[in-house]
């Protein structure tokens, strides 16, 4: 890590117990930043496209930070495409754990959980927002939604933030079957989230500005269906924070031209990109990324790894139809592949591996996540199965806390090594 | 026999067409295949489920869980199970879930008649909902066990251990269905399913649920006195709702969290006890052994630990004659009988015959013979430090296998107190382990620890993870003083986290044998921005409190 991001980390984590609200002109300032910067990012093959979607989410930080008033707090699968129609800032705190481990001031957040109560062993990207919210670090929103996928944290945490904010909570309750009588059950209760979004924020819907959202969303659907058909045959200078952005564009940004432009850019930069180079072991990546680790970043992002994919961010690629907005976006949580058994998420992983030409799999069993823990090894055998050397590593997304991160290197230069002698 | 989890499985249902289900609460030995086919850091009940469930033909989850869903998929895909189903439960109660819920009861009752071979019996159902209906909490008051399920052989520690009767309200435990429809008997088996949906649905809400007023109830009952907070290792639900009513309940409480594992009997019964003497509703003690006492002029402290065995020996005006600090060993009984033996040579007298009495203390206090009381550490630690530093208001106890926060009022008497679980970080054992991994010995680490130059972090919270990160820093040359400095800032962060979580206050006093590492206390002070005060004898301040509970009690 930049020694000037760790000093800018230590100033926040020294602000936070005695001065919570310049703490978060610190943070404004610094993702005010990287917004200004990443807007104008001019940078050849994909490092422009990381650098302007980092921007537009670092901006949505900022918004929602500066007018929490005009904020709905949502988690990252929630269907955001009314909130944009709206005009309203959508707040999502697990993209702020990612931002503040990489303002290298997570401890002091996930701290301040444990000191309240929450668990050790809590998702701790969980833990970081909520010890973002109680030591006064992050605003109250006007209105907190959730939907119950992917995982029991969004249960917990929200309903915490919405009583310790005092602020309204629509939960969506996601059924685990997929099929057309779910959509129509989540449909209902988007409407219905909807309403409450426009009473509260005394803003009438535009129900062209929702369909329009949802078009754009299908726009970029499209684009990135196009950029994973040639993603396989291509190489590129793909990293940790760049597969984090793919995930944030295809849900929360999903419905903004930032999202689309990104998946465009991709798009570009893959059908311009040299062929698949032989001597980086192309890798697919099951779940959230641990890109504030310097020790990752130089196995995974350097010249003996390629990382070609993440499940999360291919979760949902089907068509969206803007006559239909409620019934598209609840199509979209419930057909997600992070819904229903476990067995939907691995199949839909092995066949997007399969078609970004991996030749390994990675399964990140980030500190907390039950859902991934439980699958790790199923996935594991399914993978290898199919022909496809799979490690399970164990690690945390935003909490160096909770990692050995020498264990993880060796996991990871072995597994790289194992790669590499696969191909001899 | 088919086994289920989770206190919304349609057990009525199953029974009418022929099951006979079995709550999966046993304890067992390890987690050998669950980790084989899940992960270590699943939720211990769930790997639990599976261990238990794989001796089973047939088995019913419920989407309750992340970890149910996931040993449910694992299990799937073994494809062992004569039957293996998955309940869809809505997180939320209205029209629209309970039409769901119905739904998915009718598709859960064809797929098990399918298998099992019988038609729905509607009489069956009607008999089984009708016993489902009295759910009586004990007459008088009770205490009760909230929280996430418990494992049935703790749940019998805790009705043994506790003075009141106690009713099981975890989330597998408060099962209740509201009284038949009358015209059930005519009812269409749709319209029935309809009716058991809602009622279902109208049970105290579990916490995966999203309208949890209805929880209010299990609290708020009048005879209610005290309550067993009981969490699982690596279930996340209950830990929220445990600190939320720590900082709003009334009724005294008690935390205890488990594996479903068989636990360490020293350390629930230590909480248990030390519960019950909070309530004041201790259960009666046994007599002091006849013609052995009665008899001396002297009163004794003995404070079994896992490291150490500490006794103190007071006079009838308090004043300590006689102390000792001996090695525990492998048996109790003998550290017990090295201690007696050394006080006795101080104080010229020929064994236990010249004390009054002699209070135990510690995890070993079961098992001194010529002890004639016992009490818990938490207990008798309070009272040491109480006597030692009256204005002290937080106790901080840090030992060799477990650190504690005692919270005391004005009297001494104790308010709250936390104990850490299994986990050895930030106890003296961790301290033992780097030590060892250092070459230094424990007098020599904690002078070393005061001289550092560079303010090191060691970041990581587990033992294991800390003990490679030490590894790391060796490697890359820092001195073992910087080093040394980061493992005390790292273990006065865990405890800075259990003292406030506690909702400990100054003056803080701290006890135990690692209140003589000075490192540890100075970064203590650092993070809890506030001086400690620390006794001349830390180690001896549980055989203190022990000895003068033997003089109050003898009076």
């Amino acid at each position: 890590m930049e020694k000037y991001i760790e000093i800018l980390g230590a100033m926040i984590e020294k602000q936070v117990p005695k001065n919570p609200r310049a703490a978060r002109r610190l943070l404004n300032a610094a993702y005010s930043w990287v917004r200004f910067s990443g807007g104008r990012s001019n940078k050849p093959g994909v490092v422009s496209a990381y650098e302007r979607l980092n921007g537009a989410v670092a901006g949505t930080l900022v918004d929602s930070f500066r007018h929490p008033d005009q904020a709905v707090m949502v988690n990252i699968f929630f269907p955001c495409e009314m909130i944009h129609a709206l005009g309203l800032h959508p707040m999502f705190p697990e993209g702020l754990s990612a931002y503040l481990s990489c303002t290298a001031c997570q401890h002091v957040f996930g701290q301040a959980a444990e000191e309240y109560g929450i668990s050790e062993s809590f998702c701790s990207y969980h833990k970081t927002m909520l010890g973002a919210a109680l030591t006064g670090v992050m605003p109250a929103p006007l209105l907190i939604a959730n939907t119950t996928l992917a995982c029991d944290a969004n249960q917990l945490s929200f309903r915490q933030l919405a009583g310790q904010y005092q602020v309204p909570h629509v939960v969506i309750d996601v059924p685990d079957q997929v099929n057309e009588d779910a959509v129509a059950y989540v449909a209902g209760q988007l409407r219905q989230a909807t309403a409450r979004m426009e009473d509260l924020s005394g803003r009438k819907l535009d129900e062209n500005a929702l369909r329009a959202a949802v078009d754009c969303s299908r726009r970029t659907i499209e684009a990135q269906r196009a950029f994973l058909s040639v993603r396989g045959q291509v190489s590129l200078n793909t990293t940790m924070t760049g597969e984090l952005c793919s995930l944030i564009a295809n849900h929360v940004m999903l419905g903004r031209s930032e999202a689309e432009d990104y998946l465009r850019r991709l798009l570009r930069c893959a059908k311009a990109a040299p062929p698949s180079n032989p001597k980086r072991k192309r890798v697919f990546w099951l779940h959230t990324l641990p890109n504030w680790q310097d020790s990752m970043k130089e196995l995974l992002e350097r010249d003996r790894c390629e990382l070609v994919g993440t499940d999360l961010s291919i979760d949902y690629l089907g068509d969206m139809d803007p006559e239909h907005p409620y019934e598209s976006m609840a199509r979209r949580v419930v057909y997600s592949i992070n819904n229903g058994p476990a067995l939907r998420r691995v199949e839909a992983s092995l066949a997007a591996a399969r078609l970004a030409g991996a030749e390994g799999a990675i399964v990140f069993c980030h500190w907390g996540c039950k859902q991934t823990m439980g699958l790790s090894q199923l996935a594991k055998e399914t993978f290898e199965a199919a022909g496809l050397p799979t490690l399970v590593l164990d690690g945390d997304g935003c909490d160096s806390r909770n990692v050995s991160d020498g264990q993880m290197s060796t996991r990871v230069s072995a597994f790289l090594e194992q790669l590499e002698g696969d191909a001899l | 026999m088919i086994g289920y989890t989770c206190k919304y499985t349609p057990v009525e249902l199953l029974e009418a067409l022929g099951g006979y289900p079995v709550l999966l609460d046993r304890e067992v030995p390890d987690f050998q295949l669950a980790e084989s086919l899940t992960h270590a850091n699943l939720c211990c009940h769930a790997k639990a489920a599976l261990e238990q469930g794989c001796g089973l033909e047939e088995l019913i989850f419920t989407d309750c869980c992340d970890s149910a869903r996931r040993v449910h998929d694992v299990l799937s895909r073994r494809g062992t199970h004569a039957f293996l189903a998955l309940m869809d439960l809505p997180h939320q109660d209205g029209p629209c879930a309970r039409t769901r819920l119905r739904d998915e009861l009718i598709r859960l009752a064809g797929e098990y008649s399918a298998h099992a071979g019988v038609s729905f019996r509607r009489s069956v159902f009607l008999e089984q909902c009708s016993r489902a209906q009295a759910h009586p909490l004990p007459p008088g008051p009770f205490l009760a066990v909230l929280g996430a399920r418990m494992s049935r052989p703790l749940l019998e520690l805790v009705r043994a251990k506790l003075p009141l009767p106690v009713a099981d309200l975890t989330c597998s435990g408060n099962r209740a269905l509201p009284p038949l429809p009358p015209e059930a008997g005519r009812m269409s088996f749709d319209a029935l399913m309809d009716w058991y949906a809602g009622a279902l649905l109208s049970m105290p809400p579990c916490m995966r649920m999203a309208d949890l007023s209805g929880r209010r109830a299990l609290t708020e009952h009048p005879g209610l006195k005290g309550i067993v907070y009981h969490t699982v290792k690596f279930c996340d639900y209950y830990g929220f709702e445990y600190t939320q009513l720590q900082k709003t309940l009334a009724l005294p409480m008690i935390k205890l969290e488990s594996d479903f594992t068989p636990q360490p009997a020293g350390q629930l019964a230590t909480r248990l006890e030390a519960f019950a003497e909070s309530l004041g509703l201790e259960r009666s003690k046994p007599a002091p052994a006849a013609g052995t006492r009665q008899t001396g002029t002297l009163y004794a402290g003995i404070d079994s630990g896992s490291t150490s065995t500490n006794m103190v020996v007071l006079d009838g005006q308090r004043r300590i004659l006689a102390s000792a600090v001996v090695r525990t060993g492998a048996k109790a009984q003998n550290g017990a009988q090295a201690a007696l033996d050394q006080v006795c040579r101080q104080l010229g007298v020929s064994g236990p015959e010249a004390f009054v009495s002699v209070l135990a203390t510690g995890y070993g206090r079961g098992n001194i013979p010529f002890a004639t009381a016992s009490r818990t550490e938490i207990t008798c630690h309070a009272k040491g430090a109480f006597f030692l530093h009256p204005q002290a208001r937080t106790i901080i106890d840090i030992g060799g296998q477990d650190s504690k926060v005692i919270c005391l009022d004005e009297t001494g008497a104790v308010t709250g107190f936390l104990m850490n679980d299994k986990c050895a970080a930030g106890t003296g054992r961790f301290l033992e382990m780097m030590a060892r991994t250092l070459e230094l010995d424990l007098p020599e680490m904690s002078r070393r620890g005061l001289e550092w130059k560079q303010d090191l972090t060691i970041s990581s919270m587990c033992t294991v993870f800390a003990e490679s990160e030490v590894i790391s820093l060796i490697a890359d040359n820092h001195s073992d003083s910087d080093i040394i400095h980061g493992l005390c800032k790292s273990i006065a962060a865990r405890t800075v986290s259990m003292v406030r979580r506690a909702g400990g206050k100054p003056p803080y006093m701290m006890t135990g044998g690692v209140a003589r590492n000075l490192g540890v206390v100075r970064a203590l002070e650092e993070q809890l921005d506030a001086p400690i005060y620390l006794p001349e004898a830390p180690d001896l301040c549980g055989a203190l409190g022990a000895a003068l509970l033997a003089l109050e009690e003898s009076d």
